[in-house]
């Protein structure tokens, strides 16, 4: 089993050092994890990104880690994922945190994740203060529901991913973000990840709200 | 009153609100319109009865589970004017 993070910004950028640290000290095997992101740390992404320096996010990011985690092995892939890629970085039996800001992507990922037999997508998204995650797994057969099922804004997606247009060009056609609701999204990932290890995911999609501090699983899917 | 007991109540979701409520025998689109302000329900919203995307024309019955799915976040992207 090997863990693929895709997209480092505000949510991946959070969620990867608290993965990485419970994978070093979760069970004593040696975990992979890979981060995606064709993306690059610039100054402005400060306010809501750490990073020790500028440069390719996955690169940075499996550089700064590495040092403090030996029990991990990370590596990183500096590109997005494009429909030419994605069959070389997404591989059957992986686990895929997709944090990505564009429902292209999102629906090239769970495209291809339905032509795998065993895969788990942990998929996380959020506005200005709510959000959802969405978990897709399939064992064989789908256990939980493609990201495009009953969202059609997925299914066929209006929006543009950064390999069409860069990171740049989106950031001009994007909303304020606020970092905890990053944080939020990113803390929900991780719970999916982590009843799914425990054999206790019981949900297709959770809801958050950040100013009604509440979240709300739901279950699409047959019940197992 | 309980769940158990209360001819006439369905469970009618959206994004992170959950509520039971006396609209059995409406159609999915007479609820959308009942409660589309106080779920803050997306005209584009898919309903989803019982697991299963569903018509607007369709009649609900007592104990169905009613979602309107909320579009999925985008990290605050909008369409460029």
């Amino acid at each position: 089993m090997e863990i693929k993070v895709i997209g480092l910004g505000g949510i991946g950028g959070a969620l990867v050092p608290f993965l990485v640290r419970y994978l070093e000290y979760s069970d004593g095997e040696r975990h992979r994890v890979t981060l995606v992101d064709g993306d690059s740390f610039e100054r402005q992404n400060a306010s809501r990104q750490a990073f020790t320096a500028l440069g390719n996010k996955a690169k940075m990011k499996a550089e700064e880690m590495a040092p403090q985690f030996a029990g991990v092995s990370l590596r990183a892939i500096p590109e997005y994922v494009t429909g030419e890629n994605i069959g070389r970085v997404i591989r059957e039996g992986d686990v895929v945190f997709l944090a990505v800001d564009n429902h292209k992507t999102r629906k090239l990922v769970s495209d291809h994740c339905a032509t795998l037999e065993r895969v788990l997508l942990i998929s996380g998204g959020n506005e200005l203060t709510d959000g959802n995650v969405q978990v897709f797994h399939r064992e064989g057969r789908d256990v939980t529901l493609p990201l495009t099922r009953f969202h059609p804004e997925i299914e066929s997606p209006a929006d543009l991913s950064p390999a069409d247009v860069g990171c740049e060009v989106l950031l001009q056609t994007s909303a304020p973000q606020l970092l905890f609701m990053n944080l939020a999204i990113a803390s929900a990932m991780l719970s999916a990840y982590y009843a799914w290890r425990q054999h206790s995911l019981s949900y297709d999609e959770v809801y958050l709200d950040l100013l009604l501090n509440k979240s709300l699983p739901v279950r699409r899917s047959a019940a197992p | 009153m309980t769940e158990g007991n209360a001819p006439g109540l369905i469970r009618v979701m959206c994004g992170v609100h959950s509520l039971e409520v006396g609209l059995a025998g409406r159609t999915v689109a007479e609820i959308r319109r009942a409660l589309a302000q106080p779920l803050n329900i997306d005209p584009r919203a898919v309903a989803v009865v019982n697991g299963a995307q569903t018509a607007e024309t369709t009649a609900t019955k007592a104990g169905d589970q009613v979602e309107f799915v909320r579009l999925a976040g985008e990290k605050g992207w909008r369409r460029p004017p």
